[in-house]
């Protein structure tokens, strides 16, 4: 068997103020192993280095070409994306012919042109590739699935938890239904219900944890190869935006509608519960002071201002609240400034300073936030490590304001790893409370910590509280938009 | 056997603001020009161009010429004390290792100070007297907006500061530097520092008005035989010190010129208190220099943003002006710099033709104002991008960018940096010619290189970091009676202090 293998991903936001050019993509992941053969670095990429490990198990020959992966923003530019795309799209008619191509994408990806880059890109490989050739890729949740996508592709197949921690186990998955596909000389069916909602569905809440459990009993069930809860990316103004229930499953078995009813039926039952943990800042602020001493942390997330989701990551909302209150113990992370950031490594450490925090890249961002304020550490070339990737911080700064900590970054990043704060020797336990800028990813490394998880809601990019007025494009009626009681 | 002697040379220029909030460290150093020892006299090989009056004193004297530490910074606030100090031992250390001493000669501010010393020059020479020992030639070159202190005049032989602002003349002053330190080395008695205060805090542009007969007076005063050097030290109102505000150093040939020195002194505070009023630019705020433009025709209107100058410390990001623009509806202007590495990096991103999302400026500091949240065209890109000052002087603008917001065209740069010349627009394509306002970050160095295309010049103040409004700086150590703010125009006058005979501390011994 030979086997294709790419990777290109980037979750586009219509609100982002961060534009996405070819140098996003270079100063996060850009890697293209010399001739298309396996490397070490090639294999620990995120999912591309699991199809690639895979094919070395089974000793099949592969062609490993681009993999590219931006911090999410607005939609690329067109040359950007283009000249992505066609890196791959060269390989791909360069390399000689294939049995499988298998891709490692995002599914939310929008460039200047294009709503949807992944039909874009799945079209054009199938434009190259011989008819029998498998066409299957492995999305993030969050993706906005298109019926170019479902027409293009053989098989989809998204990550199942939020946080990601599984898109190797889904790689592998994938990779074993092209295997099975070509093997037997059958190709699979897909299934897609759409589920009109916008929001957040977080993993680890026991709701939305047993809706993932029913989504697992039905992928085990026979003639089913394989099931995906599509949770959709709301800050995207398209036609084809939402959840949904993603089935693959052997083209003769008989069809699944009525256990994919079931569970979209599910899925949208529980479809307030990561929405209705949101408490405003000042709540947030009572419960942490409700927590001191408690030998651990409480942990606040900021989720509106998630770089992850296109956000800036530079609001002073929650941090600026503790400082108006007077409360002392809490540390906040990452703010994105790089102004401060180099004021801080001119000013050096131990150093007391007034300072303009935060507050540099858009409205989204709010108010700049004014302090005189210590430098307590500098660290160049930072990074942390979340969900399989190894993320860029850049060169950091840790400033303490009246008895609180706010962790700066010179690179734009969500937090995933209690590094974020620990690099620069701050002790979370010693803490009232740690606000990190991220939905939910940081929820892995961080709940170990916690005495308690919080979900802060701010005036931030990337609120819970869809207007109608924020979209021009998508179907109608969708929740929480409108007051839909079924899906 | 007689071991050659040295020729010391060193340059250390910093401009401390008080008032502001851009840090000042070895960071800051190294980012606008740090070297040590040979680095700091050749270039590609060849004696650095503007230094070539030192080389040739110590060929004529049989000295070896050593670099010391070349140490320059923007304009900001107070040095780290720990950064200071070790440049200052580094340079003092270099001495030390140049024994024996033929001279020292140096290029210093005057208006240096850290966190812990508010006069960074007397600090240095100080030291340097102690290891030169008191019979070594000291002669110093420096910026007419400094601090004058005892320190400095009692440890250097000779300090003259520059007569020019824009500061074009510091290659004339370094040849008189030149002239009495080779005058001294032959054995001559060094000359007689007579200190005056003026009593005055103010900005005193040269290229213009009654300041021009001043400094042509000052240059009448030297014509006089027993006048060595005639300074007008404009003082920094920005720089908090005991001292700050504008002082005259007139040096006699010898004692027995000491007595036309002070005559000389007097004559000219007394000329310098009749302009004052007339002395200053017109300043005006930038809604009167919005109704006054509408008026005008031909050659562009320029527009002096004074109190964001990064070259006084200012951060050089202050929206007053654009925003007061953008509200009035005014087209064909261009506006630089504004320092904004997070907008610079985005309109690269979006690349020439491209449109985007900015918030402009306001990045800094209170002083900066508002961001503007605004949606701007990007017209151009540079990437490490110069600005050309003189035919072999340039200055890093970092990567710069041009966006047109509704007919503004505004130059972004990712360092702060003055701007200086018509290069910082047209670098981008922009002709500064062609617009109908030109708003230049600058207090008055700008002048000397648009004057040419400029249909007049407007210095305008907002409430940036330089503060015209005297009086409303919180000064702290500032002790002296000073007009405007404690002393008011008829209050000035010769019996507030007389002209001061400062000796070399061994003469008075």
């Amino acid at each position: 068997m030979r086997v294709f293998i790419a990777g290109l991903c980037h979750e586009s936001s219509t609100f982002s103020p961060i534009p996405t050019s070819r140098q996003s993509f270079i100063d996060f992941d850009h890697y293209r192993p010399i001739d298309g053969k396996i490397d070490e670095t090639a294999l620990v990429l995120n999912g591309y280095g699991r199809f690639a490990a895979c094919a070395q198990a089974h000793g099949d020959e592969v062609f490993l070409s681009t993999y590219s992966f931006a911090q999410p923003s607005a939609p690329a530019t067109k040359a950007t994306y283009e000249g992505l795309r066609d890196e791959i799209l060269n390989d791909l008619k360069a390399a000689g012919q294939f049995d499988a191509v298998l891709l490692f994408l995002h599914g939310a990806q929008m460039a200047d042109g294009y709503d949807d880059c992944e039909g874009d890109l799945l079209s054009h490989v199938r434009g190259i590739v011989r008819t029998e050739t498998f066409v299957g890729a492995v999305l993030d949740l969050h993706a906005n699935v298109s019926d170019e996508m479902l027409e293009q592709a053989d098989a989809l197949v998204a990550c199942r938890h939020y946080p990601h921690i599984d898109f190797n186990e889904r790689a592998e998955h994938l990779y074993d239904i092209a295997r099975h596909a070509i093997q037997s000389g059958t190709r699979p069916v897909m299934e897609f219900r759409r589920v009109p909602m916008l929001g957040m569905f977080y993993t680890t809440e026991p709701q939305m944890e047993k809706v993932n459990a029913q989504a697992l009993a039905l992928q085990q069930s026979d003639g089913v190869q394989s099931v995906s809860m599509i949770h959709g990316f709301a800050w995207a103004d398209l036609p084809f935006i939402g959840a949904g229930v993603l089935v693959v499953r052997d083209a003769d078995a008989s069809d699944k509608a009525d256990a994919i009813e079931e569970l979209a039926q599910s899925f949208f039952s529980i479809r307030n519960e990561t929405r209705s943990l949101r408490v405003d800042i000042g709540e947030a602020l009572d419960q942490a002071e409700a927590y001191k001493n408690s030998g651990k942390t409480v942990v606040i997330a900021d989720p509106c201002d998630n770089a992850g989701g296109g956000a800036p990551s530079d609001t002073m909302f929650i941090i600026r609240e503790a400082l108006d209150r007077g409360l002392t113990g809490y540390a906040c992370g990452l703010v994105w400034d790089p102004v401060a950031v180099r004021m801080a490594f001119d000013l050096g450490e131990g150093a007391r300073f007034p300072l303009r925090l935060g507050g540099k890249s858009g409205p989204a961002s709010g108010e700049p936030l004014d302090v005189i304020g210590t430098v307590v550490a500098v660290r160049c070339n930072m990074s942390q490590l979340g969900i399989g990737y190894t993320h860029p911080i850049g060169d950091g700064a840790l400033i303490e304001v009246a008895g609180n900590f706010i962790a700066l970054s010179s690179v734009r990043g969500q937090v995933f790893s209690p590094t974020c704060f620990t690099d620069f020797d701050l002790d979370l336990g010693s803490l009232t409370g740690v606000i990190v800028k991220s939905s939910q990813h940081f929820y892995e490394q961080f709940a170990p910590l916690a005495s308690k998880v919080l979900y802060c809601d701010t005036p931030g990019a990337m609120t819970l509280d869809f207007k109608a007025d924020m979209f021009r494009r998508i179907p109608r009626p969708i929740w929480p938009i409108d007051p839909l009681e079924n899906p | 056997m007689c071991e050659r002697k040295s020729l010391f040379f060193a340059n250390v220029m910093t401009e401390t603001n008080s008032f502001s909030n851009i840090p000042t460290s070895r960071e800051s150093f190294v980012a606008e020009g740090l070297a040590f020892g040979d680095d700091l006299l050749f270039e590609d090989g060849r004696e650095r161009l503007g230094l070539i009056p030192v080389f040739d004193l110590a060929r004529r004297m049989d000295w070896d010429l050593v670099g010391g530490v070349l140490a320059s910074s923007a304009p900001a606030a107070p040095v780290q004390q720990r950064d200071y100090e070790e440049l200052r031992d580094d340079l003092l250390a270099r001495l030390k290792a140049s024994a024996p001493f033929g001279a020292v000669i140096l290029f210093l501010h005057g208006a240096m100070q850290s966190t812990l010393c508010r006069d960074c020059e007397g600090d240095i020479l100080r030291r340097i007297r102690g290891v030169v020992g008191p019979n070594t030639p000291v002669g110093v070159v420096l910026d007419p907006h400094a601090h004058l202190t005892d320190d400095m005049v009692e440890a250097a032989d000779i300090c003259i500061f520059m007569k020019e602002y824009p500061h074009t003349d510091g290659g004339e002053r370094l040849e008189e530097v030149i002239a009495v330190v080779a005058d001294l080395a032959r054995g001559s008695a060094p000359p007689v520092p007579v200190v005056l205060d003026c009593h005055t805090l103010g900005f005193f542009p040269t290229d213009r008005g009654p300041m021009t007969d001043f400094v042509a007076a000052l240059q009448q005063a030297e014509q006089d035989e027993a006048i060595v050097s005639a300074s007008f030290i404009h003082g920094f109102p920005w720089g908090d010190t005991p001292t700050t505000g504008a002082q005259l150093l007139v040096y006699a040939r010898d004692a027995a010129g000491v007595a036309k020195a002070q005559k000389r002194a007097e004559d000219l505070r007394a000329q310098l208190w009749d302009l004052l009023d007339k002395a200053g630019p017109e300043l005006i705020s930038i809604e009167t220099a919005i109704e006054r433009a509408r008026a005008s025709e031909g050659a562009p209107i320029i527009l002096a943003d004074i109190s964001d100058n990064p070259g006084g410390g200012a951060p050089s990001d202050s929206t007053f002006i654009l925003r007061a623009l953008l509200n009035a509806g005014v087209t064909e202007t261009a506006l630089g710099l504004l320092y904004d590495p997070v907008a610079v990096e985005m309109c690269h991103q979006v690349g020439i033709g491209g449109t985007l999302s900015l918030r402009l400026g306001g990045k800094m500091s209170p002083f900066s104002g508002e961001p503007i949240d605004c949606e701007a065209k990007v017209l151009g890109v540079a990437k490490e991008a110069r600005m050309q000052v003189v035919d072999d002087v340039s200055f890093a603008m970092g990567d710069t960018a041009c966006v047109d917001i509704k007919g503004i065209k505004v130059i972004l740069s990712s360092q702060r940096k003055q701007m200086y010349a018509p290069s910082g627009f047209e670098h981008l394509g922009i002709d500064p010619a062609k617009q109908k306002l030109l708003v230049v970050k600058s207090s008055n160095h700008f002048r000397a290189f648009f004057a040419d295309i400029a249909g007049d010049i407007w210095d305008v103040v907002t409430p940036g970091a330089i503060n015209f409004d005297y009086a409303a700086l919180p000064y702290r150590h500032l002790s002296a009676q000073r007009y405007p703010i404690n002393l008011s125009a008829d209050e000035l006058c010769a019996s507030l202090s007389g002209p001061r005979i400062l000796y070399p501390s061994e003469m008075v011994q």
